[in-house]
């Protein structure tokens, strides 16, 4: 079969086009040439940043286990890229949201462009393993035939599944299909070539490969590659050009401070494509030549010697080098034995020679910053076509020589992921490549079924703002019931992007009683606890339970409210707790109550239950205090579905008085402890969110300045509540704050399943930050988070950069730096940069 | 095995700068590879072969020592384009394999080939 685009003057013509291509023929994941079969595998991504030593010792260790099966044989590593597949996730991401709401549509266009624009190239790694070659007499027979038996099949069908087995036992690799294949060979053979892939409407044929022509002019730097696209008659032309690494330095394994070295060009604006073919020896198989190269090191002493010259220090140096190597071939154990030898090539392209050896440059000078020697050598027609599988070994100069170890520490699948691939997107990775990173706020609770909570902590600036509206707006397209408390109000903007599906509600103007803690915790209902196969008095039990547990709750959090609004002096004193405590406990946990009976109750306790009284009811005369020390008329009681009615509900509660940081409790002002407290309370009335609607109903809730839950027993209380609820409840939780520690002060670091660090300057935050993100501690990583707002830094451009970077944890543990730059009209929606100019001047 | 490992590719003590020095006791003024040496005298031993089955040997001095400087010339542009990663072997398959090579399809300019055709000649 031929390309249908094939123009006649491309057909592979044996005289014009000496070297055909060798690969024959495709039986599952093998390619067959005359001369050899390669089964080929992909190799799953590895993570590498943001671990410690000994967890990348490990997976060097494992990789190199891995590769033991294949000593003896030549294997290959083929690292690639493809683009983000963008229709395939919006087509999966359009199935995972069936309440899609307002403008999906549109949204859903926006973002896939968006993702364009990002041209993220998504990183495959094959992994090829040559098979057993035929017998010669087979061999001849074939070559008389021209083709494969069926029998010589089965055979290398049989010994691909015995290689197979072991690799996917020690490695997770997977056997490719037959679309890997076709994108294997479509990056080789039509390598750089923009949009050249292979007919996937019909079986696979070698035939295939024609429609691309390779040439060259002789003792040239670069291969033009040219296929004309199909239905017309635009021809496209890469210059292509092969780097090939020399000698490498002396390494430490692994390096704290790079990438594994068959990633560094992962960290290039533009794709390389990366080969090795290396055969893989035991320790005593190279021994011998080890042994060989020793005698020619000690007869050119002995030559020196004897012509009584002095001899180039180099040698003694070699033979030393020479022993030692041997010794360990000899007497180490396989991992450390093997030997790996083969060629490592990297290829660039351009649209024009020029573009492709600047490029050869850039990518050659990674290397060469690390004392590797790169080679640009001739002979780059046969160089470059080694990338094609099956393709012989024309090209053997550079030939490396190094430990089995010191192939495994290249790690050449090591990629930047971080995500759950299937989410909206929020960024795209920035530590080595440039991944997509999308994140579905409910695959926790719906997949993973750990708890739904996120944290988020980062200083003023760090874009937190700017992150809650990536998780709210596009959980507002997916028809996701939203609600976001933000006290300082510049999200309330969003509502302006939904109209019809939004409500702004200020608890400014909210009716009196509204925060009564009574009332914020809601109660459990018997449905709730039924399940299929539960006994009916099991039922009971639990729902009993949950509700003693509830009027706890209650209990603690009007303790908290009244202690934290009423003076130092007061509070300090030790008939206080004991008076309190005994008042509310009178009232019960059940929800009727009101400061308004614990006031009642404190007035007949003696003087000092009376001077409690005087200052809780003085509080609530204040329109502030009377949110929560006074009762709510049962008419004005609304429920948690009447609050929360809107698909996207932001709270806001601006002109709060919060105490400085670090500012002693004695020392703060009447409305710092109110509205330290009242805070404290809108924290908790957002929290109602995640009761609304069914159990198994998606609800997201977000909360920001979670700084003033200041550690004590209701923090934590509600810290573990929602972290256990949020799972039962199918709720996204991500709470945001300035500093890691208050994450911790409610306990929710080992409950929450993503995390997302920003800008931390100060030492003891970015050092809690690690432990969130459960990264190693005290290893430099602490510096990192220094640098993620651009515009804090020394080196930032005049412009004030549109993006902030993020480092995330996310659900399946894996660490990465991640760049999120906000959509235009969510930055005009919710701009909290202050400016002087004509705009600002004029409003002012 | 959790401790980081220092580890040196085996291509430090691989590529061995051996040299003929001479037969003991007479040493050579200069220290050629032996790669050289074989070269060399393959390149001089056909020369004069090819020399004496043309004809020009004996009788043909002057055009004899032309062909063995050629011959000598075009080794050392072989030993000089050869270095301890490419050695001769590869050089000369690299060559083999350049001139054979598929070429990109000439781009014609076909203004050139052009012609006026006028009625009248130019006065």
């Amino acid at each position: 079969m031929r390309l249908p685009w094939t123009d006649t003057s491309l057909k592979t013509d044996p005289e014009d086009h000496p070297d055909r291509w060798a690969l024959r023929r495709i039986v599952g994941n093998i390619t067959i040439s005359d001369t050899q079969a390669t089964a080929w595998y992909l190799l799953p991504p590895e993570q590498w940043a943001y671990r410690s030593d000994p967890q990348r010792m490990a997976t060097v260790m494992a990789f190199a286990t891995g590769l033991l099966p294949l000593l003896g044989r030549r294997v290959y590593l083929r690292g690639t890229t493809r683009p983000f597949d963008h229709y395939g996730w919006a087509e999966n991401l359009t199935t995972l949201s069936p309440d899609r709401g307002p403008g999906w549509d549109d949204w859903l266009v926006g973002e896939q462009e968006r993702i364009r624009d990002h041209a993220s190239l998504e990183k495959t790694v094959y992994l090829g393993v040559d098979l057993p070659l035929w017998t010669p007499g087979r061999r001849m027979t074939e070559w008389a035939l021209r083709r494969t038996t069926d029998r010589e099949i089965d055979r290398l069908i049989k010994s691909e599944a015995d290689i197979g087995s072991q690799l996917s036992d020690r490695l997770h690799v997977t056997a490719a299909t037959e679309l890997d294949l076709r994108h294997l060979l479509a990056r080789s053979i039509g390598v750089g070539l923009p949009g050249w892939v292979l007919p996937q409407d019909a079986p696979l044929d070698v035939q295939d490969l024609d429609g691309v022509r390779w040439t060259s002019e002789p003792y040239k730097r670069c291969v033009q590659v040219t296929a004309t696209h199909p239905g017309t008659d635009r021809v496209s032309t890469r210059f292509v050009t092969t780097l090939t690494l020399g000698r490498p330095p002396e390494m430490t394994v692994p390096d704290a401070a790079q990438p594994p070295w068959m990633t560094l060009t992962d960290r290039l604006p533009f794709p390389v494509e990366w080969c090795s073919v290396t055969d893989l020896s035991s320790g005593p198989v190279a021994a011998g030549e080890a042994s060989r190269k020793l005698k020619v090191i000690r007869d050119m002493q002995a030559a020196y010697h004897e012509h009584e010259m002095d001899e180039p220090l180099e040698f003694e140096r070699q033979a030393k080098a020479a022993k030692v190597a041997e010794d360990a071939m000899r007497n180490e154990s396989d991992i450390i034995a093997a030997r790996a030898h083969g060629w490592y090539t990297l290829t660039v392209w351009g649209v024009s020679a020029e573009q492709a050896l600047e490029r050869a440059r850039e990518t050659a000078r990674l290397f060469t910053d690390r004392q590797w020697r790169v080679g640009h050598p001739y002979g780059q027609y046969a160089l470059t076509r080694q990338l094609v599988p099956c393709e012989p070994q024309r090209f053997s100069g550079y030939k490396r020589r190094m430990p089995l170890l010191m192939h495994a520490a290249g790690l050449p699948h090591v990629a930047a992921r971080v995500g759950d691939a299937r989410g909206p997107v929020l960024g795209v990775t920035v530590g080595a490549g440039r991944q997509i990173a999308s994140v579905d706020t409910h695959y926790a609770t719906e997949v993973a079924e750990t708890s739904g909570v996120s944290l988020i902590a980062g200083a003023n600036g760090s874009g937190k703002s700017a992150l809650l509206s990536m998780l709210a707006v596009p959980a507002v397209h997916r028809g996701i019931s939203t609600t976001i408390l933000d006290p300082s109000g510049p999200l309330a903007g969003l509502c302006g992007l939904f109209p019809d599906q939004s409500r702004h509600l200020s608890l400014n103007s909210a009716p009196a009683g509204t925060l009564n803690p009574w009332r914020l915790i809601p109660q459990p209902r018997r449905h709730h606890f039924e399940r299929d196969g539960v006994p009916t008095s099991e039922v009971d039990r639990r729902w009993q339970d949950a509700i003693a547990e509830v009027h706890s709750d209650r209990l603690e959090a009007a303790m908290d409210a009244a202690l934290g609004t009423l003076p130092w002096s007061l509070a300090e004193d030790k008939r206080t707790p004991a008076l309190l405590r005994q008042s509310i406990r009178e009232t019960g946990g059940a929800p009727g109550g009101s400061f308004r009976i614990v006031i009642a109750k404190l007035a007949q306790m003696g003087e000092h239950g009376k001077q409690l009284a005087d200052e809780l009811s003085a509080a609530s005369e204040a329109p502030r205090g009377g949110l929560y020390l006074r009762h709510l008329d049962a008419d004005e009681l609304t429920t948690a579905e009447e609050d929360f009615a809107s698909l996207l509900t932001v709270i806001t509660f601006p002109g709060l008085q919060t105490p400085a940081k670090g500012t002693d409790r004695k020392y703060w002002r009447i409305a710092e402890r109110r509205d330290t407290v009242l805070m404290q309370l809108a924290l908790m009335f957002t929290s109602r969110a995640i009761y609304t609607g069914s159990m198994t109903t998606r609800k997201l809730v977000l909360m920001d300045e979670l700084r003033l839950f200041n550690g004590d027993s209701a923090s934590r209380a509600f810290g573990a509540r929602i972290g256990f609820d949020s799972r039962k409840w199918n709720a996204a939780v991500p709470l945001a704050t300035q500093i890691p520690k208050h994450h911790m002060g409610m306990g929710l670091e080992a409950l929450a399943s993503t995390v997302m660090i920003g800008h931390l300057e100060h030492a003891d935050a970015a050092g809690d930050a690690c432990d969130l993100l459960r990264i190693p501690r005290g290893t430099g990583y602490e510096a990192t988070f220094a640098s993620l707002n651009p515009n804090a830094t020394r080196t930032r451009t005049a412009a004030q950069a549109s993006y902030r970077d993020w480092v995330i944890r996310d659900v399946f543990g894996q660490v990465e730096r991640v760049r999120i730059t906000l959509p235009a009209d969510l930055h005009a929606a919710i701009d909290t940069t202050a400016r002087v100019g004509a705009d600002t001047l004029a409003t002012t | 095995m959790t401790q980081p490992l220092r580890l040196r590719a085996d291509d430090d003590w691989w590529h061995v700068r051996s040299r003929w020095l001479g037969s003991p006791p007479w040493t050579f003024p200069f220290a050629a590879r032996y790669t050289a040496w074989a070269l060399m005298s393959s390149l001089i031993i056909g020369t004069l072969t090819a020399d004496y089955l043309i004809g020009l040997i004996p009788g043909h001095l002057p055009l004899t020592m032309w062909t063995l400087t050629f011959a000598v010339l075009f080794g050392a542009l072989l030993l000089r384009l050869s270095t301890d990663e490419i050695g001769i072997r590869h050089v000369i398959g690299i060559g083999w394999r350049e001139i054979r090579l598929p070429k990109p399809l000439p781009c014609i300019d076909r203004t050139q080939h052009l012609r006026m055709h006028r009625a009248s000649p130019v006065d």
